[in-house]
């Protein structure tokens, strides 16, 4: 749901597997015989390189720029979550509903359905929309086809509410709650 | 059916598996080195003692080590080829959540595979009369399989329950009813 690019993510994990089994084997070549021959019909290892004195700072300032792209990755991963679920704008004015209401609607709604345990729901900004995000989990030994009925009305009555239809991911999902929740015995 | 590239989107993000941990988890590593490197070389460059070693060492361990290093430089090389391996796995394989999209007209659903399962045994549960911990399911992909134990002296109807069961997951999505397997063990419980 975040904002994350997964084929980036993607292509930086396959450029460093590659590079670290590339680093593995050079320096296995160094110590194993069995890895030496093994390489010996593709590549010549040099025996020493010598590290020029002028590179040094090269090198340093590689390892620079390589420390403070990957930093800035780690810290702006996962962005994207957001309070607003819809704004609305009108001329200078706009009115904001916040994520609260969706919660506290949704709640309502599915509040007394038979196999819901719980819910929880939170807005994200995909594509410079606003979407929501509805985990419902489901009572063990549940039923997802009454689940979804109930989460279907419940989308309805949340529409009517919000003025307009929201994009919204449902996920009906197991947990720890529902885990924990009696199976009834009554039907 | 489905509705909005927004929701296709949010919908295929959550059945994969996002990577990001792995990749912060190994950018920081790799920060670490570099920082490590470049501090050495710095420290070499003006002429300052190592921290740990100084960056013609370090080629010359990494080349040809000398007796004292060559454990070292077996484990550190062992260790990079299988983190090596293990990200590449990471990058390639499809990285699915026991999750299944369901077509549905409002909204993108996404259910865990655990709760289809839970559907099944429920839907066979009811079909066949038996309490609710007499059925056990299991789904995987697109297969369903359901297990009754039923009450002693109440015959259950293999074909009865395997229709109720592909009833009930057709609704969700036809897919999901076209492949149950129902087995009725031989041994019933008192009720």
């Amino acid at each position: 749901m975040t904002k994350s690019n997964r084929t980036l993510n993607r292509v930086i994990l396959l450029v460093l597997g590659l590079v670290a089994v590339v680093a593995g084997l050079v320096i296995g070549a160094g110590v194993l015989p069995a890895v030496r021959d093994a390489l010996a019909g593709y590549v010549t290892l040099p025996d020493r390189v010598e590290v020029p004195a002028e590179s040094l700072w090269i090198v340093a300032a590689a390892c620079a720029v390589v420390v403070v792209l990957a930093l800035v990755w780690i810290v702006t991963r996962g962005r994207g979550g957001t309070s607003v679920a819809v704004r609305e704008r009108s001329g200078d004015d706009a009115v904001t509903v916040n994520v609260a209401l969706v919660r506290d609607v949704l709640d309502h709604e599915l509040r007394g359905v038979h196999d819901v345990v719980g819910s929880r729901v939170d807005t994200y900004l995909v594509r410079r929309q606003r979407a929501a995000r509805v985990r419902v989990a489901v009572r063990r030994g549940g039923d997802a086809v009454t689940v979804l009925e109930a989460v279907d009305r419940a989308l309805a009555v949340l529409d009517r509410t919000l003025g307009r239809p929201v994009p919204v991911l449902v996920h009906l999902t197991g947990g720890t709650r529902s885990a924990l929740s009696r199976a009834t015995r009554v039907h | 059916m489905s509705n909005g590239s927004v929701e296709r989107r949010i919908r295929r993000r959550s059945v994969h598996r996002s990577r990001s941990t792995a990749v912060s988890v190994s950018l920081g590593v790799l920060a670490l080195v570099a920082a490590w490197i470049g501090t050495e070389s710095v420290l070499h460059a003006v002429g300052a003692a190592p921290l740990l070693a100084d960056p013609q060492t370090v080629v010359d361990a990494a080349l040809r080590p000398d007796a004292a290093f060559v454990t070292v430089a077996e484990v550190v090389a062992g260790a990079l080829v299988v983190l090596g391996v293990v990200l590449v796995v990471l990058a390639l394989a499809p990285g699915r959540r026991h999750r299944s999209v369901v077509e549905h007209e409002r909204g993108a659903v996404v259910i865990d595979t655990r709760i289809l399962a839970s559907t099944a045994a429920n839907a066979a549960g009811l079909a066949a009369g038996v309490p609710e911990g007499n059925t056990s399911a299991a789904a995987r992909g697109r297969r369903t399989e359901v297990r009754v134990v039923p009450v002693t002296g109440v015959p259950v109807d293999q074909e009865t329950v395997r229709a109720a069961v592909r009833d009930r997951l057709a609704a969700l999505d036809e897919r999901f009813g076209k492949r149950v397997t129902v087995r009725v063990e031989e041994k019933g419980t008192l009720a």
